[in-house]
């Protein structure tokens, strides 16, 4: 093969995309052939060059930036920050009319439960997750089903954990919620992964002092996207 | 066409990634932005010359990986996919500018960001090598940084491109070509030093 041929295959031949056959015929006349031998070493020094190049990265918060874009959809959970409810769940306002309603009356009928610090979220359409509501039971979700870090509250009227022992922050459980789902839901947080097959959403943490940290809130609106879990329990 | 993907940290492929992603695991999607925003990232840097474009395009990126998931076709690897979105977004830019010279060394010089001191290069050499690339016109930079630095295969770089396979490797070899050419007087000195001394390449 003649000098022309083979400088043809040699930007090829330190990046190993020759055959074999072709490789060989290069290996052979760079041997002879000063010339052919010298233009190789540049392609070497330029193939090295091009392999140890530095990488830029973009800025550190790239992902938050995204997750803004998506809708709060990559938070870790330590990242994860307390937020009132109305941002939480922006186009649930409009349930929160009927919620409230029910809310109230469920609170009024079951008795208003005496807690320690006696914060009642009145006329916000929040309900105490220690509510006594038998009617919700059947939507609690069964212990065994999480990992054992995540405590479930048996009591509490809609499904609500605490994980790893951070009672700031709630939890809503839905099995099978899918992302078309949750974009009804531009704020909310989910986490996934950590429990198994279930999407997480942290939501109805009412912010409150620290000497209220304990007490949390579920929003009973979230209670009707229950409705969308799988039957399967 | 390539099935596998590349494997993440968490050793699961691109494909299982999407897969989780698709059943509804966040974790999938944001291990795939883990996978990918870096080499993404520095190929639109690449191509576009200034940070800002190239993470507002990166961004644009993931946010439609994010929304058109639906729309991923098992059938190609995850990695032609992401690229081609990257860089039809990636063109739609240059068409916005219009006015860019691709010839001419201008835009190296009219976009102080662009300064190969950005990179942090240690060496010469790798500082002329990226002015050299940037110097290139943009359809053998892009199949050059999607090929040799991007290490996408001819046939990946095809269908995210929508050319032929002959044409991606003609350009790739002109674009080597090119760069051997311009990075010569340098490697000359090189390879001058490596006849007493094999070694002394890799210095560079």
């Amino acid at each position: 093969m003649n000098c022309r041929k083979i400088r043809h295959y040699l930007s090829q031949y330190y990046r190993g995309e020759l055959t074999k056959k072709e490789e060989e015929t290069v290996s052979r006349h760079i041997e002879v052939c000063a010339e052919c031998a010298r233009e190789a070493q540049v392609y070497k020094a330029l193939n090295h060059a091009v392999q140890n190049l530095e990488e830029l990265k973009p800025s550190a918060d790239f992902e938050r930036k995204l997750e803004g874009k998506i809708g709060g959809l990559l938070y870790t959970p330590a990242e994860i920050k307390n937020k009132p409810l109305v941002t939480i769940f922006p186009s649930l306002k409009w349930a929160l009319i009927p919620v409230a309603t029910l809310a109230l009356f469920l609170l009024f009928k079951g008795g208003l439960h005496k807690s320690k610090t006696d914060f009642t979220p009145e006329g916000t359409g929040l309900a105490r997750i220690d509510a006594p509501i038998e009617e919700s039971r059947e939507d609690t979700l069964p212990v065994e089903k999480f990992p054992p870090n995540v405590n479930v509250q048996k009591e509490a009227p809609v499904n609500f954990v605490k994980v790893g022992g951070e009672k700031q922050r709630a939890f809503f459980v839905m099995d099978n919620l899918r992302h078309s789902d949750l974009q009804r839901l531009p704020d909310s947080r989910v986490i996934n992964n950590r429990l198994n097959n279930y999407v997480m959403n942290s939501v109805s943490y009412r912010p409150v002092d620290d000497k209220q940290i304990n007490e949390a809130y579920v929003l009973p609106a979230v209670a009707t996207i229950s409705a969308r879990k799988d039957k399967s329990y | 066409m390539d099935q596998s993907g590349s494997q993440v940290q968490a050793g699961f492929s691109d494909r299982e990634l999407m897969e989780r992603f698709l059943r509804g695991e966040v974790e999938g999607f944001n291990l795939l932005v883990q996978q990918y925003k870096v080499k993404l990232f520095n190929l639109l840097y690449r191509m576009l010359g200034s940070r800002e474009e190239a993470e507002d395009i990166l961004q644009e990126t993931f946010l439609r990986v994010y929304r058109e998931r639906e729309k991923y076709d098992f059938n190609y690897s995850f990695s032609t996919w992401i690229y081609t979105i990257a860089l039809n977004l990636c063109r739609n830019e240059y068409k916005r500018r219009r006015k860019v010279k691709f010839f001419s060394l201008d835009i190296l010089f009219n976009h102080p960001d662009l300064d190969s001191e950005n990179f942090g290069n240690k060496n010469r050499l790798s500082s002329i090598l990226e002015k050299a690339m940037n110097s290139l016109p943009v359809k053998y930079k892009k199949v050059f940084v999607l090929r040799d630095v991007n290490q996408l295969s001819y046939e990946e770089i095809a269908l995210a491109l929508s050319i032929p396979l002959g044409t991606v490797k003609s350009r790739v070899n002109r674009a080597r070509r090119v760069l051997k050419k311009k990075l010569s007087p340098m490697m000359e000195e090189c390879y001058e030093l490596s006849k007493d001394s094999p070694l002394s390449l890799s210095v560079l």
